[in-house]
């Protein structure tokens, strides 16, 4: 069952500056844990975004784009499509095939994701409604500190075959990124994830399996006020989720997601 | 429509031109570019105008832009039809990118020096720019209809890229009032929207 934490008038009166990006970093890492807690104020906010976004709208002069803009984007999209073809050669894909099988792709982890995203919009009661598996000590406890694992986060940037990617709450901005190597280690940095109070922890889940059964499987307990974290999992993770539990952390989450992203 | 080999459906010129933003999101997450080309006639104008309103700056506005787009053709799956509009998405993506930007110590202190605007470009799309023109108009009496305590915070904060506290500085005013004033004008300005039917 999802924990509804109660409304808190303090964090109620930074809605408006959170709607119009008016919060510094701490607050609105605040405000974004709450969000994810709460669910009146997520609709609260849903609706302020709704009149931040009018304001746009205010005259403001010429509100025309340039036209060479349109073709800097096409360019870049040149470049993913053309990214995405070598990808396919490399796996032995039809390469005339190149288009659909992005669009398979694409579709495909479009639904992935929207199951994905709706658990923590809905706020439903079980993770993705999967079996959810725990591995409660995949964090290293090889006495890799916080310090180490910084380090080793970037380093394996740069670590061929790395795989990056950026955590985000729904509508809101990157908190956490993850580096995941061909042999199932990852590193986590913070990013903006808030300080919460010693009785909660943030928890990192991997997304592995095949539709229709995905499994989330935990990747480790990150603690209240993570800075950076060592992890191992598989190779075959699609995609990471950290959700905000009671210390010291569960085997099986029924909370919603906080912040996740799908491995590109 | 019609569907292709791959199951995913394609849309002619004239269905995109009719469709709504959330069906063009759903074939943009199917790898239609043309139908992001048209998200772009739709929304680029605003959004640029907005980046370049917050930045100050023509050059950074057509970088969040770009990026913008690019992130919504790269990660689809990010706007939620079910928790605002497409335009809300987007200009809620600009905003908090140009507000980054501004912070940005950099951003900062070459903000003093900028130039002013450079000639306006020429709007292929007449219908189009009348009717954001006239929900403009219509957002700009919905502001006047604020408070002038209220306008104020909120056009410090949104446009200006002030946290509130900064606001609240500038204002001369305790914090909790600044707080207070910008989430009172907010939901008072998204009820006389509705009222005047730009928001539902």
């Amino acid at each position: 069952m999802n924990m509804h934490t109660p409304n808190d008038p303090d964090l109620d009166a930074l809605l408006g500056a959170y709607a119009l990006d008016a919060l510094d970093d701490a607050e609105r890492a605040r405000v974004d844990v709450y969000l994810a807690q709460n669910e009146n104020a997520r609709l609260e906010v849903d609706e302020l975004l709704e009149s931040a976004a009018s304001l746009a709208l205010a005259p403001v002069g010429d509100a025309t784009a340039p036209p060479e803009l349109w073709d800097r984007i096409s360019t870049a999209i040149d470049g993913d499509l053309a990214s995405r073809a070598d990808a396919d050669d490399a796996d032995g894909a039809d390469a005339g095939d190149e288009v659909a099988a992005l669009r398979a792709r694409r579709a495909s982890r479009r639904v992935r994701w929207i199951s994905f995203v709706a658990a923590a919009a809905a706020v439903v009661a079980v993770v993705l409604a999967t079996q959810v598996v725990s591995l409660h000590d995949r964090l290293d406890t090889r006495g890799t500190g916080e310090k180490d694992a910084a380090a080793a986060f970037s380093q394996a940037g740069h670590v061929a075959g790395a795989r990056s990617v950026a955590l985000t709450p729904p509508n809101g901005r990157e908190v956490a990124r993850v580096v995941l190597l061909p042999d199932g280690s990852g590193y986590l940095k913070n990013d903006g994830l808030a300080a919460l109070d010693a009785q909660h922890t943030y928890q990192l889940w991997a997304v592995t399996g095949t539709e229709p059964h995905p499994l989330v499987i935990s990747a480790g307990i990150l603690g209240a006020h993570p800075e950076a974290a060592a992890f191992r999992t598989t190779s075959a993770v699609k995609g990471f989720a950290i959700t905000i539990e009671r210390a010291p952390g569960v085997a099986q989450s029924t909370q919603p997601v906080y912040a996740s992203a799908l491995l590109s | 429509m019609r569907s292709g080999a791959d199951g995913s459906t394609a849309m002619s010129d004239a269905q995109r031109r009719a469709a709504t933003d959330v069906d063009l999101a759903r074939v943009v997450a199917e790898g239609d570019r043309l139908a992001l080309g048209e998200l772009y006639s739709r929304h680029a104008g605003p959004c640029f105008a907005l980046a370049r309103r917050v930045l100050a700056d023509r050059v950074l506005g057509e970088e969040v832009v770009q990026e913008v787009f690019l992130r919504l053709w790269r990660l689809p799956e990010r706007f939620e039809p079910t928790r605002g509009s497409m335009r809300s998405f987007l200009f809620a993506q600009v905003h908090g990118r140009s507000v980054d930007l501004l912070r940005a110590e950099t951003a900062r202190r070459t903000r003093e020096q900028r130039e002013a605007f450079r000639s306006p470009t020429v709007d292929d799309d007449l219908e189009r720019a009348v009717a954001e023109l006239s929900e403009g108009e219509t957002v700009r009496r919905a502001l006047a209809g604020l408070s002038e305590g209220e306008r104020s915070a909120i056009e410090l904060a949104y446009f200006g890229g002030h946290t509130y506290r900064e606001v609240a500085q500038l204002l001369e005013l305790p914090e909790g009032t600044v707080k207070s004033r910008i989430r009172s004008g907010l939901l008072r300005l998204r009820a006389a929207l509705i009222d005047a039917g730009v928001n539902e």
